[in-house]
């Protein structure tokens, strides 16, 4: 039982390839997260199909609600609002979240609340550490977003910079499936490198000009034309070297412009979000480059690491108490900024 | 039963509601791509305006295609959440059992066409006079050209007398009315699918406790992600 003034909120997630329902007690208390992955339905395509997404967010939607609710001991009626990611991301499973969320916030007469989802990826952070001390440098790397952002406090964030082109995630899945190592692409070349070195130069675009922008899209080209090469010489392919050199200029570029906000900023905290952020290579070569600084870094525990509903229940929890509600009008916005 | 009936598979949100076999309200409006926007705000104006609480529903209908599968999948979240919530029993109908009813009075073959493009329609046949749309069915829902559907429809009957309604209707016209079969074409009016219509039906077959298991209830596609099947269809 819970005490009067408690607010319950529901968070819903399909915004790629995870239907995920959460209730969250007064903001980061998590007392269900449930999210159906997809991976499985993608994994012979190496990569996100958006049709095949959104036909398994329908399919998928109403019973992990209902888990949500049984997982955390409630009924409906005890919501406070209900909270959806709205963009950014694949419209088609957007519209199937949304529309489930407004519908039950309708017929429960209680708020609807639309979520940004890479706010959500920050509150992610909150839920797994409550001691997070502001001023905040974060990069969100994941399938779907590469972004760094800036803020002061809860709630008011600055964008500083974000992927031109491919996000970090996509570059790890379409390299993978170049390589012919599997999907998702994040683990396979993670793994894969660790048995070799990154001997190749490839480009790290972008880290010496005057923006926190990101792009992955020549590094891709450059790995493609690489491997071309040595097929054509005839010679035999390093794939552990090949993705570990990859893997390296990924990390570099995601390092360099953050340092670069770093010393800008000079923030206390630094915090890592997005399905990426579980690479450990990048942790603890992150780690190291912010000790000289005296600099934490924080990540999400994983399942809060990728996308979830927990983080969009907490994310709506802040916009609850602001009587930040949103329209029942609301519709999706792939590509929602901050 | 008070039942609501919706309908997002073409550019028409269509709503309707009944209460015993009677109609209380219906909203018909193009909407071209603004279901999302639009859905929810018209069941509330609806539901207000005929006076009704959503809690008050004891049925819903929903039209599972074919159509737009955004459209689709906009109506269906929203149906299969309200059903799940308030607990009552939900109906899924084909779009093109919405288009025949409109026409079962007559003592002719119904064909619905509803626009696949380039040149196809998603069609379906009925026999006329029968007010049990489903039983009156004679193929299942399908995706055929257009030129193929007149094609096979004289040869089924070179006698026959074949009313066309529908979207399809608009846009294929021309290739219907020169087919040598004799076709008649309803007035713009009809070819809408219309909310009273899905409530109505919803209504019918509700009553007689042919409800949808709402864990199976999804839309009725007619066709694979492109990406399957460029996946069966390359070196595999
Ligand atoms: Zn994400």
């Amino acid at each position: 039982m819970f005490e009067k003034e408690d607010v319950l909120i529901m968070g819903i997630e399909s915004s790629c390839d995870e239907t995920a329902a959460a209730v969250t007690r007064n903001g980061l208390d998590v007392l269900s997260n449930v999210v159906a992955s997809q991976v499985d339905w993608h994994r012979k395509f190496g990569g996100v199909v958006p049709e095949i997404a959104s036909r398994k967010h329908l399919e998928f939607i109403n019973p992990v609600i209902n888990e949500a609710l049984a997982e955390a001991g409630i009924e409906t009626g005890e919501l406070d609002a209900v909270a959806a990611t709205y963009g950014p991301g694949l419209v088609g499973g957007l519209l199937v979240g949304l529309s489930a969320a407004k519908a039950l916030a309708y017929a429960l007469d209680k708020p609807f609340i639309g979520v940004n989802h890479i706010a959500g990826h920050i509150y992610a952070n909150f839920i797994t550490h409550r001691d997070i001390e502001p001023p905040v440098l974060c990069l969100t790397i994941s399938g779907g977003h590469t972004d760094l952002l800036y803020f002061k406090e809860l709630g008011q964030y600055k964008i500083l910079g974000r992927t031109r082109d491919d996000a970090a995630g996509e570059a790890f899945d379409k390299i993978a499936r170049f390589l012919k190592l599997g999907y998702p692409g994040g683990p396979v070349i993670e793994e894969t490198a660790a048995r070799g070195e990154a001997v190749i130069s490839f480009p790290r675009a972008l880290i010496d000009e005057d923006t926190y922008d990101f792009s992955f899209s020549g590094l891709k080209t450059a790995v493609i034309n690489y491997v071309h090469n040595q097929q054509q010489r005839g010679e035999d392919l390093d794939v552990a070297n090949i993705a570990a050199s990859f893997q390296q200029a990924v990390i570099d570029s995601l390092i360099a412009q953050l340092i670069k906000a770093v010393k800008e900023f000079d923030p206390t905290s630094v915090i890592l979000s997005g399905g990426v952020a579980a690479n450990r290579t990048l942790r603890e070569q992150l780690k190291g480059e912010l000790e000289k600084y005296n600099l934490p870094l924080y990540y999400p525990e994983l399942k809060l690491c990728t996308d979830n509903a927990a983080m969009i229940a907490a994310a709506g929890y802040y916009q609850y108490i602001n009587g930040n509600y949103s329209p029942l009008s609301l519709n999706a916005d792939p590509n929602l900024k901050l | 039963m008070l039942i609501l009936g919706i309908d997002t598979s073409t550019e028409t949100c269509a709503l309707g509601l009944m209460n015993k076999g009677e109609l209380l309200a219906e909203l018909n409006v193009q909407l071209y791509r603004r279901h999302s926007e639009r859905l929810i705000p018209n069941i509330d104006w609806l539901l207000q305006e005929a006076g009704i609480d959503i809690g008050q529903l004891t049925g819903l209908a929903v039209t599972i295609g074919p159509g737009s599968f955004t459209g689709l999948r906009i109506g269906l979240s929203t149906v299969k959440t309200f059903a799940q919530e308030l607990k009552i029993p939900v109906l899924g109908i084909s779009t093109l059992d919405v288009l025949a009813y409109m026409l079962y009075r007559q003592r002719a073959w119904v064909v619905p066409v509803l626009d696949a493009r380039r040149e196809r329609v998603y069609t379906a046949l009925y026999r006329g006079g029968e007010r049990d749309i489903i039983a009156a069915r004679e193929w299942p829902d399908g995706v055929r050209p257009v030129s193929g559907l007149l094609e096979e429809l004289n040869n089924l009957d070179p006698e026959g007398d074949f009313y066309f309604v529908g979207n399809g209707v608009k846009t294929y016209g021309e290739l219907i009315s020169e087919a040598a079969l004799n076709t008649f074409i309803e007035p713009g009016v009809f070819n809408l699918p219309r909310g009273g219509i899905v409530a109505e039906l919803g209504s019918y077959y509700l009553k007689r406790g042919q409800a949808d298991d709402l864990d199976k209830l999804k839309p009725n596609y007619l066709k694979r992600p492109q990406a399957e099947i460029n996946y069966t269809t390359s070196d595999q």
